[in-house]
């Protein structure tokens, strides 16, 4: 039991409004940061397309360090136990539908 | 007693091309509802958590006219022991996106002509409650349910300085003041990009005026967007500006959140170089929310309590402010309240 949970880690998350925020517990050190942003996407209900289908890119912003994590980092190597992540999209607004592009 | 439902699709002159079942996603007017309690005091002031909101009840209001199993509302409600249930009617216009993707997949399937008008029905049909979707993924999460940042405070004080009518205010909308310096600052933001989008986002408090009881929303600034990608009719906000807005609140150190976002729609009559003299009639001069706005809003910003502004330019006009916001859970135009300058307020202690 401990060495399974020595091989996890948990974190506190939300988005960027701070409106929406979870504990995620036993999330794999070998797991990547790409990995968990979808595992978080899924169960935390933020919106994975936008508005033409199109899958909205979203970044992990790690607040112990003031720095957007790469999808390819190690969670085990690039977080600590009880860090706070903010999950961040890529999104457009605007009046395309105005100008007919 | 469960329901599932189901889509009905008509031609103009009435003949129905088919009928589609489908799964609505109720959380937005869940949410609308939960909120239409914590202001009237009946539920506890918290953001609901997914789980509260996929308890809500959600039964149909058969029309009056046609029956069983012809739909004219949902009745979407939270029970509570004791005591009445909060509830609320949800028009069907709240499936008209599912109805909109129906059709498109009727044009894809050739049974509907591209840009023929239909209609649509709602139909229920009482069903067994589905069994809860198993986990997902390697690990688990919690939700963390977050009290309202209330603050208390007066709206009759409010609503005694502010300027301007409150105009297309719904009875069930929930009150919102704009500072006039806020909507002078983001026309001349919106001056300064000219032919490009610009925007950025709205902060400040969620008060509660314990007397009547009510909430409204206090706005005391915007923090224009950085590392924004800006083109004439796209505004692409990165994470990058997500992270700055969040450290430029944080700084402020005035206990406010994040309410809102605005952006700007330049003349796009003019982006299209449109005859001047169609520019009178063109559909596109008036203010309007984009699937792309919806979108965003429905994304960031999904609270009731969450409204955008929009600046919108037009050779009619000139630069125009309209507020949009959450209403029996869809996003739609809705009025505002203007605080004339130096007159904002300091006063507020805790919930």
């Amino acid at each position: 039991m401990a060495e399974a949970a020595a091989m996890t880690m948990g974190f506190r998350v939300s988005d960027v409004s701070g409106q929406n925020a979870v504990r995620a517990s036993g999330v794999p050190r070998s797991s990547t940061v790409g990995e968990l942003v979808d595992g978080l996407l899924a169960k935390m209900g933020l919106a994975r397309i936008d508005s033409e289908g199109r899958p909205l890119n979203y970044q992990a912003r790690l607040e112990r360090e003031g720095r957007h994590l790469h999808g390819s980092e190690r969670v085990g190597d690039a977080l600590q136990e009880d860090d706070e992540l903010t999950l961040a999209p890529n999104i457009d607004a605007g009046g395309k539908e105005g100008v007919g592009f | 007693m469960s329901y599932r439902y189901a889509l009905e699709i008509f031609r103009d002159d009435g003949t129905r091309i088919a009928q589609t079942a489908v799964e609505p996603d109720w959380t937005a007017a869940a949410q609308w509802v939960h909120f239409t309690g914590v202001r009237r005091g009946a539920l506890p002031p918290v953001m609901p958590t997914r789980a509260t909101l996929a308890a809500a009840s959600v039964a149909p209001v058969w029309h009056s006219d046609r029956g069983r199993p012809h739909v004219s509302a949902v009745r979407v409600g939270f029970p509570q022991p004791g005591r009445s249930a909060v509830e609320r009617d949800i028009p069907i216009v709240y499936l008209q996106g599912v109805a909109r993707a129906v059709a498109a997949s009727l044009v894809a399937d050739g049974r509907l002509a591209d840009g023929e008008p239909f209609r649509y029905g709602v139909n229920a049909y009482p069903t067994e409650a589905a069994e809860p979707a198993a986990a997902m993924g390697s690990f688990d999460v919690e939700e963390i349910e977050q009290p309202l940042p209330l603050r208390q405070a007066s709206l009759a004080e409010r609503r005694r300085v502010a300027t301007g009518e409150a105009s297309d205010t719904g009875a069930d909308d929930l009150p919102v003041f704009l500072p006039q310096a806020i909507l002078d600052e983001t026309m001349a933001l919106a001056r300064q990009a000219g032919d490009v989008e610009t925007g950025g986002v709205l902060v400040g408090h969620l008060c509660r005026d314990p007397a009547l009881p009510e909430i409204f929303v206090e706005v005391t600034t915007q923090i224009a967007a950085t590392h924004t990608q800006a083109h004439a009719a796209k505004l692409t906000f990165t994470a990058d500006t997500w992270a700055a807005v969040r450290d430029a609140v944080a700084l402020r150190r005035r206990g406010e959140v994040m309410v809102g976002w605005w952006h700007y729609h330049p003349d796009f009559c003019r982006v299209r170089q449109c005859p001047a003299e169609r520019r009178r009639s063109c559909a596109v001069s008036s203010a309007f929310f984009s699937s792309e706005d919806v979108a965003l809003h429905a994304t960031l910003f999904p609270r009731p309590h969450n409204t955008a502004l929009l600046i919108s330019d037009s050779t009619t006009d000139g630069l125009r402010a309209s507020l949009f916001g959450w209403r029996q859970g869809m996003v739609t135009g809705r009025g505002f309240d203007t605080l004339p300058t130096g007159r904002q307020h300091a006063d507020a202690g805790g919930a």
